[in-house]
């Protein structure tokens, strides 16, 4: 083993040691006194004292500190657990408009920004760049480097970490997010009618098994019908909706596994269909339950083979969504409302970022669209966006990436819904630009299309390992001829205008310029028509689709698609300007 | 067939929580049975019938143990605490049919130092009929035990006939206060008043700890002939006027009830009184298994003691204490005596009847009635009379 003086690593580190040094250097194996020189030089380098256990680039470090591994910056800020990504908690910079790139990327080597992004990861505590990478949009920040310390030690280093003694796993519930926490209570045996009704459960339907023959509804689950003696039953979709009935307050577990859970309430629930069910209102404190409160399901998933039907309060009677008013309707500047004539246009104003949206912007679009709902003024709204270059590009992903991670939800908690599924009057989208991701998932929320010549619309989330969640599978194939939904979705190739009209996609295609007046067009003839007709017309046609069992489906499958290994695997290759190496895993 | 079986022996254990029974579950309910056979003056050879308590035990393992030779008829009611009472009415008609000659009822358990009540059916589902719907539907909600599924029903009374906590409390209080004259009584020498009921921790809300029955160690047996073969032993005979039994709607769930207050006792009881040929206001005491204090007011409700929704006025005015109009549970139940598993109702019942309830006797009590509650609701009735 060549023994190096501690200097030349020094010199090393620093660029300044002589060729032939370093190759010689660079010739002889790796050794255990040079990694414990390297580690000497970079402890005195920094101003802490907390010993380092693993370098993990020039400016963050692995270090042990009061029996905890801490991923520490070079000044002396601390990011958590190192086996939690520190990219979670660094700032970010995103650079996804071409303006941005261009300070980086000279020439003809710029990557598009309709499809990837450069994130620079920052430190909070000296502001130095920690890291660089360059993903699709929606791609989680990747986790570089997760090191097996103690086989590192044990088997490279021939000894025990040297915070072997005081260490303690005190951050379990830091990890906890990222993994599905141990689950200790009592769970349904799954065989038999529980193994069906917590497998609907698990895609988020709650069905109650109902007899063929008289109708009659029951739970829990029985061999035949006791009303009329049928044995022939389905199991039939609950509305999901009920009241209280009565309750207990267990202010004592008699189960040991539920006594970090008092005071909790077991709940007697009358669903609407007429049965009655064991189960708890989540997000009611047990003070506050009352008789005939109404409720509505919502599932827990927890355990990856059972996820439990709990409830959760509702707002009672008719209200079936909160009434946003005018006075009350604050949008950003990226989110403009204008109304006139009975037209209301709604226009994305973010063309510097390819009309990305961000959290705000999806949720001001959201209010925007129940106050049209809600407006006696308006029969047809028009949503467009600023700029040609894109309609829009879907989420943002400055945004979404923390989102995404912390495994945040950034479709609709109501699993059975998506984009405009509570508008009953006419959407008429005015298109330009690309239409691709979720602005293809938004123009299928909506009803009649008016696309720019050079509007292009495309769905290449499946080339990236991924799959566009926000409705597509289920309205595209009941917008347009299945070959060709399943082209879109499954080649995740863009058609440009001309085909998109050819398809039945759009309603016509004209001159850039003319777009808008085309829409405003077609929103004034249906503005001449009875409103309540054109209103029922439109909730009847997308009513009588019955889309949401197959968006619950959507969201409940699509999930298994992010958490698989392609998903990660798709955005590094493209990152990476490599084929994406997918193993179905 | 009425009126020609009696009870002829009854026997019990020590009743204790610390430091718990020292024996075996069988053991103890060996003991129970051997001083009930012995007070019947008979030899355990004669014992052709034992009827155990359902999971406590094997008619095979009794037989083996006490010397039942001749063992003829062996049955187990899957009724839970309604059990002891159903199991009554069985053995009278096996004395009566010549099925059997002498048949024994054993009952009791380790419920303080062994597997606790509260986890009999969270440790084994199936040990109650509707065990593998509460493992599938009610358990992964933490709805466990049955102070918890009897609450429910409690506070839809409550609900809809304005029942109060203090009303409930009112029972709680008389059961102790009945203990204070039963030395076998675990809760004798701690009389409650109805201020400390209402300061007593909530345990299932709107039950409080002080709603709920003892958990403790002991048993009791009962030994049932014929009238005729009863004159030819040593004790005073109880007889058996009548006894039915009846299960809610459905039995094996508690929540899909379209009545949720009619229970067993609701079918039973009518059945019970119309054989005998009384009505309950020829009752001189009643025994009622008290699990809880609501299944108390319920169960003088449904056996017609009192219109429904009326149990609440009922049990005021110490109408249900000894001297009251209707004595309830004179010897202070599961609420105050211990947890025999309704088995302990019947030995007071027949001690009452004999005239050998000292210092809780009930003045020329003649006829009373037993009842039994289990599982989600499973009840039974009997009309003893001296």
């Amino acid at each position: 083993m060549a023994d190096f003086h501690k200097a030349d690593v020094e010199k090393l580190m620093d660029g300044v040691l002589a060729w032939p040094a370093v190759q010689e250097m660079m010739k002889s194996p790796k050794d255990i006194d040079r990694f414990d020189k390297y580690v000497e030089i970079l402890q005195e380098r920094v101003e802490w004292d907390e010993p380092i256990l693993l370098p993990l680039t020039p400016a963050l470090f692995i270090v042990a500190k009061d029996g905890e591994r801490v991923v520490k910056c070079r000044c002396g800020h601390e990011f958590g657990d190192y086996r939690v990504n520190w990219k979670i908690s660094a700032l970010i910079n995103v650079r996804d408009t071409e303006e941005s790139l261009a300070e980086v990327y000279k020439g003809r080597e710029m990557p598009d920004p309709a499809w990837v992004q450069l994130r620079e990861y920052v430190c909070p505590g000296c502001g130095g760049q920690l890291e660089v990478e360059v993903v699709p949009r929606g791609c989680p920040p990747d986790f570089d480097f997760l090191p097996d310390l103690d086989t590192f030690y044990s088997e490279w280093l021939g000894r025990p970490l040297p915070d072997t003694a005081e260490y303690k796993d005190l951050t379990p519930d830091a990890i906890g997010k990222w993994a599905t926490p141990e689950y200790t209570k009592p769970l349904p045996e799954l065989d038999g009618y529980a193994k069906d009704f917590y497998g609907f459960c698990k895609e988020g339907e709650l069905r109650f098994q109902r007899c063929v023959d008289c109708k009659e509804w029951r739970h829990v689950p029985r061999e035949m019908c006791a009303e009329c003696g049928s044995f022939d039953w389905i199991w039939e979709r609950s509305s999901g909706r009920g009241t209280v009935f009565s309750w207990t307050v267990a202010d004592r577990a008699l189960h040991p596994d539920f006594v970090d859970d008092t005071p909790y309430a077991p709940t007697v629930v009358e669903m609407e269909e007429g049965v009655r069910l064991l189960s708890q209102v989540v997000d009611c404190p047990p003070e506050d339950l009352e008789m005939g409160m109404p409720v509505e399901v919502v599932f827990d998933e927890v355990t990856h083979e059972v996820t439990l039907p709990k409830f959760r309060r509702r707002s009672g009677g008719e209200a079936r969504r909160r009434p946003v008013s005018i006075e009350t309707l604050e949008l950003p500047p990226t989110i403009r409302y204008e109304k006139s004539d009975g037209i209301a246009v709604v226009t994305i104003d973010r063309p510097d970022a390819m009309n990305a949206l961000t959290k705000e912007m999806l949720a001001a679009l959201d209010s925007a669209f129940a106050h049209f709902n809600d407006d006696d003024d308006s029969l047809v709204a028009i949503l467009t966006a600023v700029g040609d270059r894109a309609f829009c590009t879907g989420m943002d992903l400055k945004e979404a990436i923390p989102l995404l991670t912390s495994g945040d939800e950034l479709g609709y908690e109501d699993h059975t819904k998506r984009q405009f599924s509570e508008v009953d009057k006419p959407i008429i989208a005015a298109v330009n630009g690309h239409c691709i991701a979720g602005g293809m998932e938004m123009l299928a929320g909506t009803d009649l299309r008016v696309a720019a010549q050079g509007a292009t619309f495309g769905l290449g989330e499946v080339r990236w390992g991924l799959v566009p969640a926000g409705g597509s599978h289920i309205r595209l194939p009941r917008q347009i001829p299945w070959a060709l939904a399943m082209e879109l979705l499954l080649t995740g190739e863009s058609i440009d205008a001309q085909r998109a009209y050819e398809i039945g996609l759009v309603n016509r295609v004209v001159p850039a310029d003319e777009v808008m007046s085309t829409a405003l067009e077609l929103a004034s003839s249906i503005c001449r028509n009875g409103p309540l007709a054109v209103r029922t017309s439109k909730e009847i046609a997308v009513r009588a689709l019955g889309l949401e069992d197959g968006f619950v489906l959507e969201k409940s499958l699509a999930a298994k698609v992010f958490a698989s290994n392609d998903a990660k695997e798709g955005p590094r290759a493209f990152a990476e300007k490599r084929k994406p190496d997918f193993t179905g895993q | 067939m009425t009126g020609q079986a009696c009870i002829v022996g009854i026997g019990e254990t020590d009743y204790c929580r610390r430091p718990g029974s020292g024996m075996s579950q069988l053991g103890i309910q060996l003991q129970a049975s051997v001083r009930a056979i012995d007070e019947a003056g008979l030899k355990p050879s004669a014992i052709d019938g034992i009827m155990p308590f359902p999971n406590l035990g094997r008619a095979e393992e009794f037989a083996a143990n006490l010397g039942c030779e001749n063992l003829r008829f062996a049955a187990t009611v899957g009724m839970g605490g309604a059990a002891p009472v159903a199991s009554l009415q069985d053995a009278a008609a096996a004395v009566m049919s010549g099925t059997a000659s002498y048949v024994l009822l054993p009952a009791g358990w380790n419920g303080y130092s062994g597997s606790r009540a509260r986890q009999t059916v969270t440790d084994d589902t199936a040990s109650i009929p509707g065990g593998a719907i509460a493992r599938d539907y009610y358990l992964p909600y933490g709805f466990t035990a049955p102070p918890q599924w009897y609450s429910v029903i409690a506070r839809r009374h409550m609900e809809e006939f304005g029942t109060k906590s203090e009303q409930l409390g009112l029972i709680a209080v008389a059961m102790r206060e009945h203990a204070q004259r039963n030395p076998r009584a675990v809760m004798r020498g701690r009389r409650i008043t109805l201020d400390d009921y209402m300061d007593s921790r909530m345990l299932a809300d709107p039950y409080r700890v002080l709603d709920c029955c003892l958990e403790t160690d002991g048993a009791a047996a009962v030994v049932v002939t014929s009238a005729e073969r009863a004159r030819d032993l040593p004790t005073k005979p109880v007889t058996i006027v009548s006894a039915a039994r009846g299960q809610p709607y459905p039995a094996d769930e508690i929540t899909n009830r379209d009545d949720l207050f009619k229970t067993g006792l609701t079918i039973a009881a009518p059945e019970a009184f119309g054989k005998a040929g009384i009505t309950p206001d020829d009752v001189d005491f009643a025994m009622i298994y008290d699990c809880f204090t609501f299944e108390v007011l319920q169960q003088l409700e449904e056996a017609g003691f009192c219109e429904r929704g009326e149990g609440g006025a009922f049990v005021e005015d110490a109408r249900i204490e000894l001297g009251g109009e209707l004595p309830v549970n004179t010897h202070g139940g599961l609420l105050a005596e211990a947890h025999v598993l309704g088995m302990s109702h019947i030995v007071e019942a027949v001690r009452q009847l004999r005239g050998e309830a000292e210092e809780r006797q009930v003045e020329s009590a003649e006829t009373g009635i037993v009842t039994g509650w289990g599982d989600f609701g499973d009840g039974s009735i009997a009309v003893l009379a001296r």
